[in-house]
């Protein structure tokens, strides 16, 4: 286990930002924290990336408490806040140098380090730059080089996609498959779920400072939404709404938008009998398709949208 | 090089700022100078080693100025351009610590000024050719420059750290260091020229006025206790910035650690100011030891007061009826009197003693007379010290509002009433407006303890000024008397404190 959050609690004054949360990341997770904007994500980051001393409860990455040894945590881990800046007067070169310094690198390993970072960033062409000239995007994947620039164990990201185009979003995504791909854990965190979701292997969700849910996608999927929801079509739906509740096989069913959604147990063989059943009732049965629940809603039904 | 020196050096060189800054400040200097030249060899016959002197005099006195009011304004960026730029985070989460981070900051960003003072050399060299000054005294000059743009740069440095934005750090720590340059003037003036050696053109102008200088009593160079006092106030402040950026981790309101520290600072610079006489002659050593055993005392009483006045906070009154049977509750109620003469005092008050023996350390035959002295101001300290803790433990006990202010305002009062009272009744009865019995007026300066720690210092001297003490007193050295008085007080106040207590422990019981 390359990270672990115990019993964590952050106060700023009077006020409970994040209240005696648990959380572990294996090695090689992708690790997504989700949840609506003031939910207590930053706070919680923060914490890892040593910036912030917890109130209660403790963080440990690689085994070492992020209090007691900052200085060890610190080179293991590659943060990247949620809103930064560059400094002026430095091209991209030279920022990367700073950094790979600053975290006590062999200078002789330092060029072929930022060659590196460049080029899984995409910014080879932006070597000569100068920081503060470089688009919203392209400062996003400096920062990111940033982070790799010292190979650490674990990386922090802290919304990385946020305040970017389409476009830049899915670059984003896709520097993230590969950086897992080479072995790198990431924790991230965004409001957005569907961001998330297909890149992410395990999935945390916090709301007011608490979490709500947490595992991959597909237990978070059951333990809201239990069995399998069809949706159907047909000529008289009707008709076919008395049939299915007839069947003493369907556990919920409700019209939407001229369509019949039926849930049904996930076990072996109950979706034919219900298929047949239907079929044979002659209620004109056009289509019968499996729907899966939309994130967003499964998001939003799990935070309720309140934030701390 | 260090790579945040590296990077700060390279983004501020790249800048426009510093060459503006830089054709400004030599355009200033060399008009300055040009004037100066003009007007010492215009109108009378003067030596060329006297217009050497008077320019090097000018030359410096506007350097110092113009660069010590001028470094606060650049270092107080520091750290709020990093807020601005949302760039602080990053660099905060670098193995980087704070105190290097600090130190980097701060160097960096005094660059700029370590520029301008070598741009003015080729100036002074010219002072130097025309005679009348002496290579050493360019070299102090040099070195008062800079102790006084570091300290300057590392007031600006905390105000970096303390706000947010650099268009309210820049005016505020401009105005400080102005209001410091003033303030150190007047405190010079009117005080402790010791003290005045914090402000650069007061430290100059003793240089030049060549005076003699004693520090711990000893004929020192004039820049030991400058350098002590300065290094002193940099240390501070410095630590004060790394506390400050500290307390952004810990995100509470409360800076209890960081203020701590400055009032430390403050009571210790005056603690060493005191061993310092300047003076055009031989400094009145006696008066010099006595002023250094007051400061002493008055830091001893303040932290009693501070420390038992808050001993039994953080509880409110009804918390305090409920558990009182608790014994962590009454030793944190009796640790604070203790604390009083705990360790942190024993070291004083072993420091003080260390200082009375080098008064005394260049005559021998005062080895005994010094050994009584520690003994006698030792235990007015102690006495002193726990009297005053004990009142505002008792204070602390019988309030009945929250909060440790009052208790230890109330104390402070009583305190300086018995610190002023004796002074206020002798000049009362020497104006001859009241019908006091002499030995009246004359007894009560026995519970002066300012008074008592003065004829501790000298125990052989007699109280001439109060004849009705010295008969009474006969061989007893004075300050015996106060120490019991203050003894007698602290058996009753401590008897006042237990009474209290079962007051309270009764009415818990009815309870």
């Amino acid at each position: 286990m390359i990270a672990r959050v115990e019993n964590l609690t952050v106060k700023y004054d009077d006020f409970t930002a994040v209240s005696e949360l648990n959380l572990s990341i294996e090695e090689g997770d992708i690790y997504g924290f989700i949840g609506p904007n003031g939910a207590g994500k930053t706070t919680t980051i923060r914490v890892m990336a040593t910036l912030l001393l917890p109130f209660a409860g403790k963080v440990t990455i690689a085994g070492m408490d992020v209090e007691r040894y900052p200085e060890k945590v610190k080179p293991l881990v590659g943060y990247m806040p949620d809103f930064f800046g560059v400094y002026d007067n430095l091209k991209v070169w030279e920022y990367l140098d700073f950094f790979a310094r600053v975290y006590g690198m062999e200078p002789a390993g330092i060029p072929s380090k930022i060659n590196e970072a460049l080029e899984i960033t995409k910014l080879e062409g932006k070597r000569e730059a100068y920081v503060d000239f470089l688009s919203r995007g392209m400062k996003q994947r400096l920062c990111l080089a940033k982070t790799l620039i010292h190979d650490p164990k674990l990386l922090i990201l802290d919304e990385p996609a946020s305040g970017l185009d389409p476009n830049a979003r899915v670059e984003i995504r896709e520097l993230l498959r590969t950086l897992s791909r080479e072995g790198k854990t990431i924790f991230i965190s965004s409001h957005i779920l569907s961001e998330l979701a297909d890149i992410c292997n395990r999935v945390g969700i916090i709301e007011v400072g608490k979490l709500v849910s947490e595992g991959t996608m597909d237990q978070i999927t059951k333990q809201l939404q239990p069995g399998r929801l069809l949706k159907v079509r047909a000529r008289d739906i009707e008709a076919a709404a008395r049939f299915a509740a007839a069947s003493r096989i369907v556990l919920s069913s409700e019209m939407k938008e001229g369509c019949l959604l039926l849930r049904i147990e996930d076990t072996d063989g109950v979706a034919e009998r219900l298929i047949k059943t239907l079929v044979d009732s002659g209620a004109g049965i056009l289509s019968v398709s499996e729907e899966k629940p939309g994130l967003e809603s499964l998001f939003q039904k799990l935070t309720r949208g309140t934030v701390s | 090089m260090n790579a945040l020196l590296k990077k700060e050096i390279r983004t501020r060189m790249r800048g426009k700022t510093i060459f503006a800054i830089e054709n400004v400040y030599l355009v200033l200097l060399t008009g300055i100078f040009l004037i100066v030249l003009a007007i010492s060899s215009a109108g009378r016959e003067s030596f060329a080693w006297e217009t050497g002197r008077s320019l090097f005099e000018t030359v410096n006195y506007v350097q110092i100025l113009l660069l010590v009011i001028a470094s606060p304004t650049i270092v107080a960026s520091a750290f709020t351009l990093e807020r601005e730029q949302k760039t602080l985070d990053m660099l905060l989460a670098t193995p980087l610590s704070l105190v290097q981070i600090a130190r980097t900051k701060l160097l960096a960003s005094l660059s700029v000024f370590f520029v301008l003072v070598l741009v003015s050399l080729p100036m002074l060299s010219v002072c130097f050719i025309l005679g009348g000054v002496s290579p050493s005294e360019i070299f102090w000059a040099y070195f008062l420059t800079l102790e006084g743009i570091l300290l300057a740069g590392a007031i600006g440095l905390c105000y970096s750290a303390l706000l947010k934005r650099t268009l309210a750090a820049v005016p505020i720590s401009s105005l400080t260091i102005i209001v410091f340059l003033i303030a150190t003037l007047l405190i010079a003036k009117l005080l402790s020229p010791a003290l005045g050696t914090l402000n650069p053109l007061y430290a100059f102008h003793l240089m030049t006025s060549r005076w003699t200088t004693k520090f711990f009593a000893f004929e020192t160079p004039f820049w030991v206790p400058s350098l002590v006092l300065t290094s002193l106030l940099f240390l501070c402040v410095f630590s004060y910035t790394v506390e400050i950026l500290n307390e952004e981790k810990r995100r509470t309101s409360s800076q209890p650690r960081a203020l701590r520290l400055l009032f430390y600072c403050a009571m210790l610079l005056f603690l060493l100011s005191s061993t310092i006489e300047y003076g055009p002659r031989s400094a009145d050593i006696a008066a010099g030891l006595e002023r250094f055993v007051w400061v002493s005392y008055l830091f001893c009483v303040a932290q009693a007061i501070v420390v038992s006045g808050g001993s039994l906070s953080g509880f409110e009154r009804k918390k305090l009826l409920s558990s009182w049977k608790e014994k962590c509750l009454r030793l944190k109620g009796w640790l604070g009197p203790g604390l009083c003469v705990g360790p942190r005092y024993s070291l004083l008050i072993a420091f003080m003693s260390v200082v009375i023996f080098s008064f005394g350390a260049f005559q021998v035959d005062m080895v005994k007379r010094r050994m009584l002295s520690i003994l006698l101001v030792g235990c007015l300290f102690v006495t002193g010290t726990l009297t005053c803790a004990m009142l505002a433990r008792f204070f602390s006990l019988v309030r009945r509002t929250k909060g440790n202010s009052l208790p230890r305002i109330l104390a402070s009062f009583c305190f300086l009433i018995v610190l002023v009272a004796p002074h206020l009744i002798t000049y009362v009865h020497r104006r001859g407006k009241t019908e006091i019995p002499e030995t009246a007026w004359d007894l009560s300066v026995f519970f002066s303890p300012l008074i008592a720690l003065g004829y501790a210092v000298e125990p052989t001297r007699t109280p001439a000024s109060y004849p009705y003490c010295a008969k009474l007193l006969g061989s007893v050295p004075f300050s015996v008397v106060t120490s019991l008085l203050y003894f007698s007080l602290l058996i009753v106040l401590w008897a006042l404190n237990l009474r209290w207590e079962r007051k309270i422990r009764l009415s818990t019981e009815q309870i």
